[in-house]
């Protein structure tokens, strides 16, 4: 190891290096991007953001309303309300945190209020268990929020600042989730910096000595209205998140394309495996195999126009099913697209780069069948 | 280049500390390191084991360790399950282990500087000594990495990591 790099290593430009959790990312990224009201309940293998944050406020590096709330329902009414007067709003959850606070998710969706929350994706009971899988992230899907899925701690960090800037351009809550453990409790190298982000906007707020009626009792037309809208805003949404990708780390947009350009097979995954995945892809390239990787980094809004080019054979690996099938997978399927599905990785259970190379080899082999499970 | 290792203590030594120490010292070098903790119930004295990666690239897959290049042991009792080319152990007698095995008499060094708690020796700053001689990281970015990791708790670590570093001995295989 060559001691002549560390000057390099230490600061590039306002980038600094730190060894930092997926967890701990967030939390400076929040810190960053610095909230007025933070509210949560602790669950694993989320509590360490929140408990990085508590810290920070208690330490004065951040001015912000830090609320311990008495469960996850009410931690997303806090920062439902804190939003609603015009607040930056945070917090995080996992699993059956964030089953127990859906509710509130499709008031504040429903409401067009800028939020955002870190989903240390986890499974669900029952069985009981803390591991990783994208079960609970699902939840989500048709609440109305954006819902970006990173895979490393320095994406994480850079999707959290963004997730702040879209969300109060677009007036809809956007979710970045992370793969429990792995990512949450993995430190690696981060380049933490600090990009501009513009103050507060939202639709609306509710001040005292406002008159404004929000969320009245609605007939059928308005509820049509609001769901029709949130659906086309969350569709448009993607324009915004693809024209400050640059300004947030370059990650590719709602998808990041993966020995692609010539590849015959593609597979279509996300999240913090797809790492074992490319190295995987790497060894199939060795021998010679013609195989890329789409990595969908946002699962609302669906990366649908990316997801129709693919010419390729596709085989879709998911950490979540619905019925038989995955969830990747369907939606996959509902572009059109002719794909094959694997069910893998729930409750934690590894998939790693030996794994990938068996499933890849098998499909580029044709040996795959329409859908499977790698139990 | 990529350095994998396994570190294999009981729960309180300080393993995952360690794991985390090296990655920030191979950070400062201007590589690329991973620290992963094992997923599971923490509970003192059970047997933890660490991961940890270093390399001149960004590190990709961030499944476990399997064949490792490096296995690090807090406790010659725990049984490990794949002998690698390096050894780093902590032991007062040479024990055969690798190729190169590396040991220092950790629980001592540990005692002497006071970093014990609720009667069990802290480990992870002389067994950061012990693996930075083995992997050739030199003394004072280890210091750096060390504070890093402590903060305000460093200074009697730094102590007894440099001891370690200094009386760290190792065998090869006939």
């Amino acid at each position: 190891m060559q001691r002549g790099l560390q000057a390099r290593s230490d600061k590039d430009g306002f980038r600094v290096k730190k060894l930092l959790t997926s967890n701990e990312a967030i939390a400076q990224a929040v810190k960053i991007a610095k909230p007025d009201v933070i509210a949560a309940y602790p669950i694993t293998p989320q509590s360490p953001i929140v408990e990085k944050l508590a810290e920070m406020v208690e330490r004065g590096e951040l001015d912000a309303r830090f609320v311990n709330a008495e469960s996850e329902h009410s931690a997303m009414a806090i920062i439902h309300g804190a939003a609603t007067a015009g607040a930056r709003v945070f917090t995080a959850t996992s699993s059956h945190g964030l089953a127990y606070m859906l509710e509130m998710c499709w008031w504040i969706a429903g409401s067009r209020l800028p939020a955002v929350m870190a989903v240390a994706m986890r499974s669900i009971g029952a069985p009981w268990n803390i591991h990783g899988d994208h079960l609970d992230i699902i939840l989500l899907r048709d609440a109305g929020w954006i819902i970006g899925i990173a895979e490393n701690a320095q994406e994480a960090f850079d999707m959290t600042l963004q997730a702040f800037y879209v969300s109060e351009e677009v007036n809809i809550p956007f979710a970045v989730g992370i793969d429990a453990f792995t990512m949450s409790h993995t430190a690696e190298v981060v380049e933490i910096w600090e990009p501009e982000i513009p103050k507060r906007r939202q639709a609306y707020t509710v001040t005292p000595g406002q008159e404004i009626a929000v969320n009245a009792v609605t007939l059928g037309k308005a509820r049509m209205k609001a769901r029709y809208d949130l659906a086309l805003d969350l569709e448009k949404s993607a324009e915004v998140i693809e024209s400050s990708d640059a300004k947030f780390g370059n990650h590719g947009g709602l998808v990041e394309s993966y020995r692609l350009e010539d590849a015959e097979f593609a597979v279509v995954m996300a999240g913090g495996w797809c790492g074992d995945a490319k190295d995987a892809i790497d060894l199939l390239r060795e021998e010679g195999k013609k195989i890329g990787l789409l990595r969908l980094r946002f699962l609302r809004p669906f990366p649908k126009k990316a997801i129709k080019k693919l010419k390729q054979e596709v085989l879709v690996v998911d950490r979540a099913n619905t019925t038989i099938q995955g969830v990747l997978g369907l939606e996959v399927k509902a572009c059109g697209l002719d794909a094959k599905n694997v069910v893998a990785g729930l409750g934690g259970l590894e998939v790693g780069v030996e794994d990938f190379y068996a499933i890849f080899k098998r499909f580029v082999e044709g040996a795959i069948n329409e859908v499977e499970w790698f139990l | 280049m990529l350095i994998e290792t396994i570190i294999y203590s009981r729960g309180g030594q300080g393993g995952v500390t360690t794991a985390k120490i090296i990655a920030s010292s191979a950070m400062l070098q201007g590589l690329f390191s991973q620290a992963i903790p094992q997923f599971g119930p923490e509970r003192r004295g059970a047997n933890v084991k660490t991961y940890l990666r270093i390399s001149d690239k960004p590190i990709r897959r961030r499944s476990s360790v399997k064949d490792p290049d490096v296995v690090v042991v807090f406790d010659k009792k725990i049984e490990v399950e794949k002998i690698p080319r390096v050894a780093v152990l902590n032991s007062k007698e040479p024990i055969q282990m690798a190729e190169k095995t590396f040991y220092v008499d950790a629980s001592s060094i540990s005692e002497k500087f006071g970093l014990v708690n609720a009667g069990w020796a802290i480990l992870s700053a002389p067994m950061s000594g012990a693996i930075a001689r083995a992997l050739e990281i030199d003394i004072k970015t280890l210091e750096d990495a060390i504070k890093m990791e402590l903060g305000e708790k460093a200074e009697k670590s730094c102590l007894a990591a440099k001891e370690a570093y200094k009386v760290t001995k190792w065998i090869s295989s006939p």
